[in-house]
């Protein structure tokens, strides 16, 4: 591949990833579950330890039903290239949950992993991270643990933004 | 045009058309209606049918004049989720979401979340919005109070409560008719 080539290749390959965060995000809050499951790879492991997309479909559509609606608002998208066919990323996201009778909304960061196959980019792997999980009428700081979330599927716990090491370390060190 | 020139255009034109909601977000701030309706192709098609930037533009003036609480005081449209579906060289289909905050001029608020469902087109060297925006309603809910358990808003006859969408969606039924 020419130079020219490869850089519009990588150009190509970021705002096809950027789509792909989006399109997650659609397909959840339409439990639209195929067209969710065709964004990651075949051969995609859930957290259970299963492969494949049917069985990412089950696992998605067990954790779905514990809430009604949900909108999951997304931003501060970064990517990493690692090789013409691998990337990482980071975003932000702010997803808000009708649990019942509350309206939880629980702040988080995605890290993802994407690989491209045939041309096209999947999901690796998504991972999230909770900064807190609140109903919309709590003061997130006074929930116990900043964490608020009846059958929570997925995230266990507020673990933002102490799992930051550079956050640690600033507060273990006294001020120079 | 080389297959290197049409992937350029092509990127250039995703990035235009991903500017489009966000300066929409800022024109509609802004009060700028001159600017807002700008982004629409000159013959936009409204939803109700007429046509012409300057019905849309009468359109939007009715509505953050004569609306509830004395008219629109502050509106804060953070958009994102940008999903866009080119459609051919010169067309292009797209869903943003938006999570919106409105203070009205009497000093109440409420914030909202709705769909936008887009269309776009290019003219010459630039990309608009081809029809009046179809937005439908997640849910509305006044200042520190939560969605749940309202009556349909109507929307946009009425800015609080139950929207439209995912109600509507043939995947949100089959999903609940499923049953698990």
């Amino acid at each position: 591949m020419s130079d020219i080539h490869a850089r519009l290749d990588a150009l190509e390959s970021r705002e096809q990833i950027r789509q792909l965060v989006a399109r997650h995000a659609l397909a959840l809050d339409s439990r639209d579950l195929e067209t969710l499951v065709d964004l990651y790879v075949e051969d995609v492991q859930t957290s259970d330890g299963r492969i494949g997309r049917d069985a990412l479909a089950t696992s998605f559509d067990v954790s779905l039903r514990r809430y009604e609606v949900t909108f999951h608002l997304i931003g501060n998208h970064l990517i990493d290239l690692l090789d013409a066919d691998h990337a990482t990323g980071l975003l932000y996201c702010r997803p808000e949950y009708q649990v019942g009778d509350l309206w939880i909304v629980m702040p988080l960061q995605y890290r993802d992993r994407y690989e491209r196959h045939r041309g096209r980019w999947y999901f690796r792997s998504r991972s999230v991270h909770a900064f807190y999980a609140a109903d919309i009428r709590e003061n997130p700081a006074a929930v116990p643990g900043r964490f608020h979330f009846p059958g929570a599927p997925v995230v266990p716990a507020a673990e933002l933004p102490e799992l930051w090491p550079s956050w640690r370390a600033f507060w273990a060190s006294e001020l120079s | 045009m080389t297959s290197i020139e049409l992937r350029l255009a092509g990127l250039a034109a995703r990035d235009q058309i991903a500017e489009l909601p966000h300066r929409y977000a800022t024109a509609y701030a802004e009060l700028d209606l001159d600017a807002l309706v700008a982004l629409y192709r000159p013959d936009v098609e409204l939803l109700n049918g007429d046509t012409g930037r300057a019905a849309l533009r009468a359109h939007f003036e009715q509505g953050i004049r004569t609306g509830p609480g004395g008219g629109l005081d502050t509106v804060v449209l953070h958009t994102g989720n940008h999903v866009i579906q080119v459609t051919g060289a010169d067309g292009a289909v797209g869903t943003v979401y938006c999570h919106v905050e409105v203070i009205l001029r009497d000093g109440t608020g409420y914030y909202q979340a709705v769909r936008y469902t887009d269309s776009y087109c290019r003219r010459g060297d630039r990309w608009y919005f081809a029809r009046q925006r179809t937005h439908e309603l997640c849910y509305g809910a006044p200042f520190a109070s939560r969605p749940n358990g309202r009556p349909d808003a109507d929307w946009p006859a009425r800015q609080i409560g139950r929207g439209t969408v995912p109600y509507r969606l043939p995947t949100w039924q089959e999903f609940w008719n499923a049953g698990g």
